[in-house]
């Protein structure tokens, strides 16, 4: 027994291809899930604030139904649900001679529904946020529905939902893990299998754990750095988060053109 | 009805409700082209009801309004009155600036880009036209020094006179003032009112409603209370206040002196 420090070292020191290539599946099906997540968000979440009846119902109920089921039934449905009731299968799809297997595709649609649900409620949040008061000055210029939406709404809402989003997506970078139920090889998988044949089942899941800090830890940083751009208008007033005042040291251009202002 | 000499703004007979509630029951007024019209009144009388309805933030529900001859809000067809689709609303707004109590800059752009947004967006200027205009009104409004500013970082009279200048880019024909100064210090007021006073005085149609007498009768062509919901009487602006023509008019002056 005991803690097996080479291989621990070795392990983090030199993860080798596999594991960086499972590495690259994790924050691609991270980042994918997430764009797809808020797409849908957007579309719900002002659907839910539409004029229209039917539509807020429908976006509604899509809230309530996704926000209802656990992550990892949803990813096992998309995956083996559909195709055992013969709806529809996932098949590999190659693109730019990368092949995306058909398990990944399914988590990372199972993951933006779920994504989107949370993304839904926290755009609805910003736009509701937006003062009434904004919204008539722009229409007192003259401007219509789609251009005050667009240059008002949108971007004073995206300050007000920014931060939860990130933080969503910290989540979401460690929710991925789940995949490897339906058989992505993403890092948890890898861990698991590379555990079953050497029997280093600790070193490993701390490997993997180190690994998913070093994920959320650089999102962090990135996430810092875009609030502290969209706090522009209010700098001097806050000091600067921790996070944001990472960001100026390893972004010094931008701290620049925010010291102008 | 056309010509130089015709009323720039011609309200008749509106009504508004919300819900149950009459909130203008019959208002009629009529502003000249380079008139400054002040409207004084009790709070809740209907003064900001009156001048929303004029570039249709509210929908008046009855009676007609005018500007530069055009039926505002709706289309007059055989006497019945249709509402007009958002797009001709929105064309409609474009001559007629708005100058709120609470400012309303856009807290996102510099004071620059709140200036020059619409004049780009909406009239599709040039960046360095709308850039020259918005500097010169800034000149104006004595804030060129503050137009890389962000709202946040001024003060109420500063942010006011942004919004002025603001609603001055688009050149509009009317101006509409709810209350301008009376989110302000004292100490700021009067710089708002100088700007105002130096526009009215540039030959700007404008309807300012008010709590400043002494700015309403220094600056006003007309001068007129509007008491629950209608006008209970209008005159210039010294007749107004020195004799006081209606025995609402000597209460409500009563109250606030
Ligand atoms: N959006 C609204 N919904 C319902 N009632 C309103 C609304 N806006 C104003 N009112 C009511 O209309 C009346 C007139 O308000 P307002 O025009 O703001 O008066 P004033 O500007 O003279 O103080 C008030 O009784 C007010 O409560
Ligand atoms: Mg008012």
């Amino acid at each position: 027994m005991g803690f097996d420090w080479p291989f621990f070292w070795s392990r983090l020191t030199d993860p080798g291809d596999l594991y960086l290539i499972a590495l690259g599946r994790t924050v691609l099906m991270a980042v994918l899930a997430m764009l797809l997540g808020l797409v849908i968000g957007v579309l719900v979440g002002f659907g839910r604030l539409s004029k229209f009846a039917p539509i807020r119902a429908v976006c509604a109920f899509y809230v309530w139904l996704i926000r209802g089921i656990p992550v990892l039934v949803l990813l096992v449905f998309f995956f083996s649900g559909l195709a055992a009731a013969g709806f529809f299968r996932f098949s590999d799809i190659t693109l730019f001679g990368i092949t995306m297997s058909a398990s990944f595709q399914a988590a990372v649609l199972g993951l933006a529904i779920h994504e989107g649900a949370y993304m839904a409620e926290i755009v609805r949040n910003g736009i509701q946020a937006v003062q009434r008061g904004q919204i008539e000055a722009a229409k007192s210029l003259g401007m219509g529905t789609f251009q005050l939406t667009r240059r008002i709404i949108l971007p004073q809402a995206t300050r007000v939902i920014v931060p939860p989003l990130g933080n969503d997506f910290n989540h979401l970078l460690k929710t991925t893990s789940l995949a490897s139920v339906i058989g992505v090889q993403e890092i948890f998988q890898l861990t698991e299998s590379m555990s079953a044949t050497t029997f280093k089942t600790f070193e490993l899941l701390i490997v993997v754990s180190i690994t998913y800090l070093a994920l959320t830890t650089v999102w962090n940083v990135i996430q810092g750095l875009i609030e502290a751009r969209l706090r522009r208008h209010e700098r001097d007033e806050q000091p600067a988060s921790l996070t944001a005042r990472i960001g100026y040291y390893l972004w010094p251009r931008g701290d620049a053109a925010m010291e102008r202002r | 009805m056309t010509g130089a000499d015709a009323a720039l703004v011609r309200a008749e007979n509106v009504h508004k409700w919300f819900g149950q509630n009459e909130v203008l029951k019959g208002v009629s007024l009529h502003v000249a082209r380079g008139e400054v019209l002040s409207i004084i009144g009790p709070s809740g009388s209907g003064k900001s009801t009156f001048l929303r309805c004029i570039n249709q933030l509210e929908t008046y529900q009855k009676g007609r309004i005018h500007v530069g001859g055009e039926l505002i809000g709706f289309e007059d067809r055989g006497g019945k009155l249709v509402p007009l689709p958002n797009r001709r609303i929105v064309a409609q707004r474009r001559n007629i600036g708005m100058v709120f109590q609470q400012f309303n800059l856009f807290w996102h752009m510099t004071v620059l880009d709140n200036i020059i947004e619409a004049p780009m967006l909406v009239l599709g200027q040039r960046r360095s036209e709308a850039e020259a205009t918005a500097m010169a009104l800034l000149d104006r409004v004595g804030l060129a020094e503050k137009a890389h500013a962000y709202p946040m970082k001024l003060s109420g009279g500063q942010q006011q006179r942004a919004a002025i200048a603001r609603a001055l880019a688009m050149k509009p024909d009317l101006m509409l003032f709810d209350e301008p100064t009376s989110a302000l210090d004292p100490e700021t007021t009067g710089e708002v009112l100088n700007v105002i006073a130096d526009l009215a005085s540039s030959g700007m149609t404008m309807i300012v409603v008010t709590h400043e007498m002494a700015f309403a009768r220094q600056v006003s062509d007309r001068v007129v209370l509007m008491e629950n919901g209608k006008v209970d009487c209008e005159a210039d602006p010294e007749t107004f206040f020195r004799d006081q023509p209606s025995a609402r008019l000597k209460a409500f002056l009563a109250t606030i002196h």
